[in-house]
């Protein structure tokens, strides 16, 4: 894996922990799920994930995070469906 | 202008595109033009183009999204804006006047066919460093600036009558 690439990780992730402290609310799960897409980019990027189901997850998190900002909603929505579809892949993989 | 203000949207997806240095230059121009506390224009702006250093700066701004070709870093001095109008222009009139900068910047942007998003979102400490600002100087927002790659959706605004009161507080017509 690039050293680069995991850099660019850690350094959002950092700045956004350091952000949440005084950031709106719902900003602590956008940086949640936004990390959730960025490792996952980044493990595809390196054939380490193959997993479409799981790439369709990432997608609706990619489709629907801004609407932290717009729709509080339709934002919490998209977070239960995250995990709810994690559930199912949970029990698929048993 | 009611519907270029209503046109405005914060973009979050940009296309590769080039946004050329004299129309960056014009967005500036506009930013110059607006008021100021004291007309201390405590103001800079630091455009970046060059894809190494956008790229450190979106490793350090959570807030920024959608690869634009260009951010500019809306700043001010802090110690210019205290020599002239104190704490109060330091600490108060010097956000005001780079947020009303800001806006005249993005509905200029946006009538040119260009999308803006404004971010506030990043580390200051990096972002300073990033940029080599001298310790006075201030990064108050970032605006990212390319053109949309596709468009945004407007957010639901709260009626004016659910906002306005007429002379006093609770007066409404």
């Amino acid at each position: 894996m690039n050293w680069a690439d995991i850099l660019d990780v850690f350094s959002f992730m950092s700045v956004a922990a350091r952000g949440c402290v005084a950031e709106p609310r719902l900003y602590g799960p956008l940086r949640l799920v936004d990390s959730m897409s960025r490792w996952y980019h980044l493990l595809k990027k390196n054939n380490l994930v193959t997993d479409e189901r799981l790439g369709a997850v990432i997608d609706e998190i990619d489709r629907l995070k801004y609407t932290c900002m717009t729709d509080e909603e339709a934002f919490i929505g998209m977070l239960d469906d995250v995990v709810k579809a994690l559930v199912d892949l949970h029990r698929q993989q048993e | 202008m009611m519907d270029l203000i209503k046109t405005r949207r914060s973009i979050r997806m940009y296309k590769d595109d080039d946004v050329d240095d004299s129309t960056l230059l014009e967005l500036i121009e506009a930013a110059t033009w607006a008021p100021s506390g004291s007309n201390v224009q405590p103001w800079y702006f630091v455009v970046v183009k060059d894809k190494k250093v956008l790229h450190q700066i979106n490793s350090f701004s959570p807030g920024m999204f959608g690869g634009p070709p260009a951010v500019i870093a809306m700043c001010t001095d802090r110690q210019k804006a205290y020599d002239k109008a104190g704490p109060l222009g330091r600490d108060e009139l010097a956000t005001m006047d780079i947020c009303m900068a800001s806006q005249n910047l993005m509905l200029l942007a946006t009538e040119k066919g260009l999308g803006t998003c404004p971010i506030r979102s990043f580390s200051r400490t990096a972002i300073s460093k990033i940029l080599n600002l001298p310790d006075h100087i201030h990064p108050d927002l970032l605006i990212s600036v390319g053109y949309p790659a596709k468009p945004a959706q407007a957010p639901k605004r709260k009626p004016v009558s659910e906002v306005t009161y007429f002379d006093t507080w609770g007066v409404v017509r």
